[in-house]
């Protein structure tokens, strides 16, 4: 180490320009960065449950619900009916629309005068009280009660048909956006679907990096300013995290993978992890200067004393996030292995960059700390070692209490993985969904695959029926509502067919019926039907809307339909089953935990292992892994009191307050070695160590919890809750680094230290 | 003087043959004039048809229908009868377009074992659900009322050298803003036409193969009609056509029943 440092010390620029060509080459790569926030996107894409639906949406078309929610006080007026059809019209226009379905052109099956007829609810768009009460009427006795309309003429519906192909999406979803803000007021309007949320995510996390980059980078000049007073003090380290940053997201861009909401993370907290060293590294150079070395000498003291402990530092770090890659979430592990590489970089930047900078400029002048400040610090860290030293009993009962009270909350942990809970209710995404759940009874689309096995098999009366049974158990949920199938289209056929008369809304007794009813369905220019049977006759589908339920009613409600279906069909020729996105929440779900575990025990292991390889004593190993023991346990327990869910941002914490927070012991037993090798009594070597070690924990939570709190103004309520909580477990584990492990070490253990 | 005469005469003769073809091009017009086939289900008589369409990915449909038709100035009477798939055997179709009357449209469903009246206006853009609407089926492929059609310059379509015409619509009224048609010169019967919506967007394209003659008329005995848009086909075979006249009692309700 010490001849890499002379070397990096003797030829500067060799190094910076180094550093400045790959950092441009990195910078060239990043317009190649693209953005994938689909909740496909994190699950493996050859998972049976993607398999699943891409089958579906090869026989039946996409499954995906895109519609536009318009709420007011009531519909049935002139100036919102004409909106109604304005905004038809104008979505209609707009290139990668198909169809709108409004409550004006919805088709009716019916028995009239002329004959059995299919037609529109409405040809002209009602604007006298007379016409407009005809339609009320004629609308509310529909079977689009409900899906187009509201029974309370609160709300409507306009059902849009996407294209799949030929046009951007993101275009198309701009000009719906533009157009719907343009015609919301006095009605409220609002665009629900998934690939609305999908473009509305991105959207957000492209303005959160545009603004939260920048934030953090001021947050932490501030920080270095108030630490260092000094021009370069600030320069310098960002100059080594902005090359981290640019030299990671280049690998990014060189491996294409998109940038997720979770990976969306990692410039804050690469940021913030490598300014937390170069402020370790910058304090000590200050250090030696200060004690009149010059400035080559002090550098290479710096170094010799500092690359141990920052490359510790990086190494349990990077385990931490490298444990995600037992992730089953695709991005999380993507995240986890790059945010790993990116604290490796950094480390290699702070441990190369750094001093070939400060070789070439003026050391900084002396730090005019505040001597108070320094008292009063070095007080409370006194206090702090002295109850662990002098009032054991107290101090472990407090820290008892304080662990079981708070990790107690750890069993109200509850699950997500619906990305619209991602975001906070005051989001555009968030208020159509509520309006969707209020008026139209369910936002998600979840749907039965019935299968006859054969061509034409649909066709047979018997099949049928199980449909109508299926839907009608589907109908029976509260947090399920209008499921509609072929049947309905074959019963209200079948009763316009017998001049409308109600009990003639049945199955034909015969194939033959149906095949012929089918027949005069298309003949008649109906349509829709696509989407419900498949084009050969041999699959139905059956749809629903289900509500936004919480992890556990929605698996309640999943495995209570999925039981019936197989305890009627299970031994059936009908091959009967549930698909739909609450199916792939749910894998999700039970991934995520599997995913907490897999990666919590994989970073206790990989750097519990680092720590006592470095420090060559398990023992230490051991006993700097316990202060973690306590920031999970009662990060849980903060997350389940305040009824955070775990989900694909929170459930990383873990692993991550592990290898960031592992730091702080491993300061606090570093500097303990060094104290009771100078002063042979424990109780003197524990007040030294809280006290030096203490303010170098202190400062470098700070700078941590600082940089980590700009999250908290990410457009992502995930993402600022992580950002809180990530704060939460570095204010734990410093603490309990400076109470746990002295005590510990006082009353329980006698370490071996052995020589360096 | 015989000789001049004669030579007079052949002059004569010859510059009256040759000049249509050699002293002047036709023009768009009056290829369209002297198109010798006008459409499927335009004539009177009666025809065999498998049709059968076909969804974006492929799978098809396929039905076997016979139809009646008599055409007259009074109007038109369409009989069509479904012979196979069996679940739809006998289901029967009655279409009535008579001037100064209301447009008639029965079905007789044997599985219901009566007919029904059904309302016709839904059925105006789409002939029995596939992608032809009833004018592209049965009405005349010449266009010239709404098209004014200008000759661009000749292509060769399969081997076949072939008149292109371009028909631009005379108002905006009509369904297709643009219609491209190409005729084969040697039989003067087209054998593609695209059709063009308001934005310039190519939506569907028909295609007539097979011409065989029946009754000394050229008839194509494969006809697809390819929606571009929505990516469906929809395809036509003739099994059998014939110009003989169709006794009046088959276009009645009664005869649905038989």
């Amino acid at each position: 180490m010490q001849r890499w440092i002379k070397l990096v010390l003797d030829r500067p620029w060799v190094f910076i320009s180094a550093v400045i060509a790959v950092t441009i080459s990195a910078a060239i790569l990043l317009p190649r960065l693209t953005f994938d926030a689909s909740i496909e996107a994190m699950i493996p894409s050859d998972d049976p449950v993607l398999a699943e639906l891409e089958t579906i949406a090869d026989d039946f078309g996409s499954q995906e619900l895109f519609l536009i929610a318009l709420r007011t006080d009531n519909i049935f007026n002139p100036d919102t009916l004409s909106k109604i059809a304005d905004l038809t019209e104008e979505l209609e226009l707009l290139p990668g629309i198909k169809e709108v379905q409004n409550p004006f052109n919805a088709q009716l099956v019916e028995s009239g005068f002329l004959g059995i007829e299919i037609r529109p609810v409405t040809a002209n768009i009602p604007q006298s009280n007379q016409e407009i009460e005809e339609f009320r009427d004629e609308i509310l006795r529909s079977p689009y009660v409900g899906r187009l309309v509201t029974a309370d003429g609160r709300g409507a519906a306009l059902l849009v048909d996407l294209e799949n192909t030929g046009h951007s999406r993101s275009r198309v979803l701009n000009s719906i956006e533009s157009l719907v803000e343009k015609q919301t007021g006095p009605e409220e309007i609002y665009i629900v679907g998934d690939s609305y949320v999908l473009h509305y995510t991105e959207k957000a996390m492209k303005e959160d990096l545009r603004n939260l980059i920048p934030f953090v980078v001021v947050i932490i000049a501030g920080v270095l300013y108030f630490t260092f007073r000094s021009f370069l003090g600030i320069l310098i380290p960002l100059a080594a995290v902005g090359a981290s940053l640019v030299w990671t997201v280049g690998l990014m861009a060189l491996w294409d993978i998109p940038v997720s909401i979770i990976s969306m993370v990692m410039p804050v907290i690469l940021v913030t992890l490598g300014i937390a060293s170069s402020i370790h590294i910058l304090n000590k150079y200050q250090e030696s200067l200060e004690r009149g070395l010059p400035k080559r000498e002090a550098l290479e003291e710096t170094f010799a004393v500092i690359t141990s402990p920052v490359v510790m530092a990086a190494l349990t770090t990077a385990a931490g996030f490298g444990s995600l890659i037992t992730a089953f979430v695709h991005p999380i592990r993507e995240f986890g292995v790059l945010t790993g590489l990116g604290v490796l970089i950094a480390m290699g930047l702070s441990l190369t960059l750094i001093p070939a900078i400060l070789i070439l400029v003026k050391p900084p002048h002396k730090k005019a700390e505040a001597e108070e400040r320094r008292g009063l610090l070095d007080k409370l860290l006194s206090t702090l070692t002295r109850w662990t030293i002098f009032n054991p009993r107290r101090v472990i009962a407090a820290i008892l209490i304080f662990f079981l009270v708070l990790g107690a909350g750890a069993f109200r942990l509850t699950l997500e993985s619906n990305i619209i809970n991602y975001f906070g209710d005051s989001s555009p995404v968030k208020k159509g969904a509520s309006v969707i759940e209020e008026v139209f009874g369910g936002s998600m689309q979840i749907s039965v695959v019935v299968d006859s096995g054969e061509e034409d098999g649909i066709k047979e009366p018997a099949v049928l029926r199980e449909i109508v049974s299926i839907q009608n158990y589907l109908n029976s949920f509260d947090t399920i509502n209008n499921a509609v199938s072929v049947a309905d289209v074959v019963r209200e056929l079948n009763q316009a067919l017998w001049d409308g008369d109600p009990s003639f809304y049945e199955i034909p007794e015969t194939r033959e019926g149906v095949a012929q009813q089918l027949l005069l369905f298309s003949m008649q220019g109906g349509s829709g039907l696509d989407s419900l049977v498949s084009y050969d006759y041999s699959r139905a589908l059956i749809t629903a809307q289900m509500k936004t339920l919480d992890a556990h009613m929605l698996s309640a409600v999943i495995t209570e339909v999925e039981t019936y279906l197989d305890d009627h069909y299970g031994n059936s020729e009908l091959e009967v089953s549930l698909i739909g996105a609450p199916k792939v929440m749910m894998r999700l779900m039970s991934r995520y935990v599997q995913t907490q575990i897999s990666s919590l025990l994989t970073s206790v292991l990989a750097v519990g292992f680092i720590v006592s390889a470095l420090m060559r004593s398990v023992s230490l190993g051991l006993l700097s892994l316990t202060p973690l023991v306590f920031t999970v346990v009662i990060n849980f327990g903060i997350m389940g009191y305040a009824g955070i869910p775990l989900d694909a941002v929170t459930s990383i914490i873990a692993s991550l307050a592990i290898g960031i927070g592992v730091d702080y012991a491993v300061h606090y037993l570093s500097r303990y070695r060094l104290e009771l090798s100078k002063h042979g009594n424990k109780a003197a070597a524990l007040e030294n160590t809280g006290r030096s070690a203490g303010r170098g924990i202190f400062f470098n939570a700070v700078a941590l919890i600082t940089g980590f709190l700009v999250l908290v103004f990410s457009h992502f309520k995930a993402i600022s809750i992580f950002g809180v909580l990530i704060s939460a477990t570095m204010v734990i584990s410093s603490l309990a680094a400076l109470l746990v492990i002295p005590l510990l070490l006082h009353n329980f253990l006698e370490p071996k230290f052995r020589k360096e | 003087m015989r000789k001049t005469l004669i030579l007079v005469l052949g002059l004569f003769l010859a510059g009256a043959a040759l000049t249509p073809t050699y002293a002047r091009e036709l023009s768009g017009q009056e290829i369209l004039d002297d198109l010798e086939f006008s459409n499927i289900l335009s004539a009177s008589g009666t025809a065999e048809l498998t049709l059968i369409t076909e969804n974006v990915k492929g799978v098809q449909r396929k039905y076997s229908i016979r139809v009646f038709r008599k055409s007259g100035d009074d109007g038109e009477k369409q009989f069509l009868e479904y012979l196979a798939p069996a679940d739809v055997r006998g289901t029967k179709f009655l279409s009535l377009t008579e001037k100064g009357r209301e447009d008639q449209m029965w079905l007789y469903m044997p599985a219901l074992g009566r007919e029904r009246r059904i309302a016709a206006h839904m059925t105006e853009d789409s002939f029995m659900g596939t992608d032809f609407t009833y004018e592209e089926i049965g009405g005349n492929l010449a266009y010239e009322d709404e098209y004014s059609a200008q000759r661009l310059p000749d292509e060769e379509l399969e081997g076949l050298s072939c008149y292109v015409l371009d028909l631009e619509a005379r108002s905006e009224d009509v369904l297709y803003a643009k219609i491209q048609m190409w005729v084969w010169k040697d039989e003067m019967v087209p054998l593609q036409v695209d059709f063009w919506d308001p934005a310039d967007t190519l939506k569907k394209t028909l295609t007539l193969r097979d011409f065989r003659r029946v009754e000394e008329e050229l008839i194509p005995h494969n006809v697809v009609m390819a929606d571009n848009l929505k990516g469906t086909r929809t395809i036509l075979e003739i099994t059998k056509i014939t110009e003989d006249d169709v006794d009046d009692e088959v276009f009645t309700v009664r005869y649905l029943r038989r």
